[in-house]
């Protein structure tokens, strides 16, 4: 027979996360059932979004500024990024309360916490699929030959997934001790997206800035993926193994942070 | 020794003060006006304190005591809910724990949809619950609304998938808090029969604060007052005394 035994001290367990993998499987399909279900548009929501969009950065970006786009159609430029950042948003938006949400859940059954931000990042990394179905729809319809640096997206989404993972745990875990939280996450989301090259590309930084603008970690993950989907010739290595090494420290800092205060969870909510 | 679950002085004190610095700019104002006051420690509130319990296999224990006096904090500390503040519990085995009427389920989902997820939070795999389906279906009698999503459901229906959830899963130890008297008496008779039942291969801690409940079915009895333990034995001198207990402070 298998003992547990608890003190002030148990923490779960990488195995124990192991064995709740239905539950993983479970809570991601009832996000997407609520979201597909409940919602008149649903599906088309999904596709509009980054639709509309894309369409105004390029009518206000590529039209009335005429920016650059590395010779792209405005709206598949920016919708390359655009993408990517939505993944971050939707997730980090709708985790970040998602324990004081599922209140009941939390104070009446045990499962690891953990479980409903990393179930909101699955979620959503099926609109992040159907966002790239669009783009390759689009792709067809503007003439727009793709190149092989396409299948790069496979790897990219490591660690765009990772960071988003990190600051959701983070902000979900210190929204159950803060609950301003949930009113300044929205506030630099939007912030964000003007510190990241959505609607503009990053060569229009000056060259003064471009230090202090990389050291968003999500400059060189969104640069990655417009390099993957446009097909461009300059791959940004610096800045991406940046990223990379900085989502795995800020995932590792911010799963240290839940450990810590996951015990007290109950207590707060 | 054959023992299903143990405790070892175990506590739990809740902070009594109302945290001032629940918010960041209740931090910052808590901060400003007394700087100190943020490093003094609350005393709190025992709700449970020194508990040492020995469980056996296949027992029925009948958890009794005043409201506040911590029956709910036992159960939710050994369903993992919260973690205690001092002390320690040894479980061996799988607890399953059915501790408020809409506990654990999602409103938005059906009836069939809950089972599963109530199974997998459990951390029962699909196929298992699977097999079990039937059963907790005919053992509910919610053939009916089983596809409504649960927040239409009544109370006592809420009890009845609830019940028959946790009896049917594959769980060593049941916690049971008082909440069989929603649901109506015919049905209630059949989950106390049902536990009778389920008591040869689990153990049961049921909360009640009917007598009669504890007398027909429970094995030993256990009384709380005040966070500590007051009675741990035979069920006829339990009842004795303890309406004595209960008397003197009514």
């Amino acid at each position: 027979m298998n003992q547990t035994t608890i003190t002030k001290n148990t923490r779960f367990t990488l195995k124990e996360l192991y064995s709740y993998r239905d539950l993983l499987f479970i809570f991601s399909n009832r996000h997407l059932k609520l979201r597909y279900r409940q919602t008149f548009l649903g599906i088309v929501w999904v596709l509009l979004q980054p639709l509309l969009l894309s369409s105004i950065f390029s009518l206000v970006f590529g039209k009335f500024a005429s920016l650059p786009s590395n010779n792209a159609p405005y709206t598949l430029f920016a919708l390359s990024a655009f993408i990517p950042w939505s993944f971050f948003f939707q997730t980090v938006h709708r985790a970040s309360t998602t324990f004081t949400q599922e209140r009941e859940l939390i104070a009446k059954v045990y499962f690891p916490r953990i479980l409903l931000p990393l179930s909101i990042a699955c979620a959503v990394t099926v609109d992040f699929l159907v966002g790239t179905l669009l783009f390759l729809g689009l792709c067809l319809f503007y003439q727009y030959s793709l190149t092989l640096s396409i299948l790069c997206l496979l790897l990219l989404f490591f660690p765009l997934f990772l960071f988003s993972c990190a600051m959701s745990i983070f902000f979900s875990s210190l929204n159950i001790f803060f609950r301003d939280i949930s009113l300044i996450v929205p506030f630099f989301l939007q912030v964000g997206m003007y510190l990241c090259p959505i609607a503009y590309s990053v060569n229009l930084v000056p060259d003064a800035y471009l230090f202090y603008y990389h050291l968003n970690p999500l400059v060189g993950i969104i640069e990655a993926f417009r390099f993957s989907f446009l097909g461009l010739s300059t791959f940004p290595t610096y800045s991406f193994i940046y990223s990379c090494i900085c989502s795995i420290l800020l995932f590792l800092l911010s799963y240290l942070f839940f450990l810590k205060t996951e015990r007290k969870f109950v207590d707060y909510l | 020794m054959n023992l299903a679950l143990s405790t070892k002085n175990l506590s739990k004190s809740y902070p009594l003060k109302k945290k001032e610095a629940d918010s960041l700019r209740g931090l910052f104002t808590s901060f400003i006006k007394k700087p100190k006051g943020l490093f003094v420690k609350d005393p709190g509130f025992w709700a449970l304190k020194d508990l040492n319990l020995q469980i056996q296999k296949n027992e029925i224990i009948g958890l009794m005591g005043e409201n506040g006096s911590g029956k709910s904090t036992l159960l939710k500390l050994l369903s993992k809910i919260t973690y205690p503040t001092s002390g320690q519990i040894n479980l061996f085995g799988k607890v399953a724990s059915l501790l408020e009427v809409r506990a654990g389920f999602h409103p938005e989902l059906s009836g069939k949809e809950n089972i599963y997820l109530a199974g997998t939070i459990l951390g029962m795999r699909k196929e298992k619950i699977t097999e079990q389906y039937e059963n907790i279906l005919i053992f509910s009698e919610l053939e009916k609304f089983i596809h409504l999503p649960v927040k239409k459901y009544s109370s006592g229906m809420f009890v009845k998938l609830g019940f028959s959830v946790i009896a049917h899963l594959d769980a060593d130890i049941l916690l049971i808090d008082e909440i069989l008297s929603v649901a109506d008496e015919a049905f209630c008779q059949k989950c106390l029969e049902k536990i009778k039942e389920l008591s040869s291969q689990k153990t049961i801690l049921l909360v009640s604060h009917n007598p009669k409940t504890i007398e027909k079915l429970c094995t030993r009895m256990i009384v709380l007052k005040q966070g500590r333990l007051i009675y741990d034995g035979s069920i006829q001198e339990g009842l004795d005394s303890c309406l004595q207990i209960f008397s003197g402070s009514l």
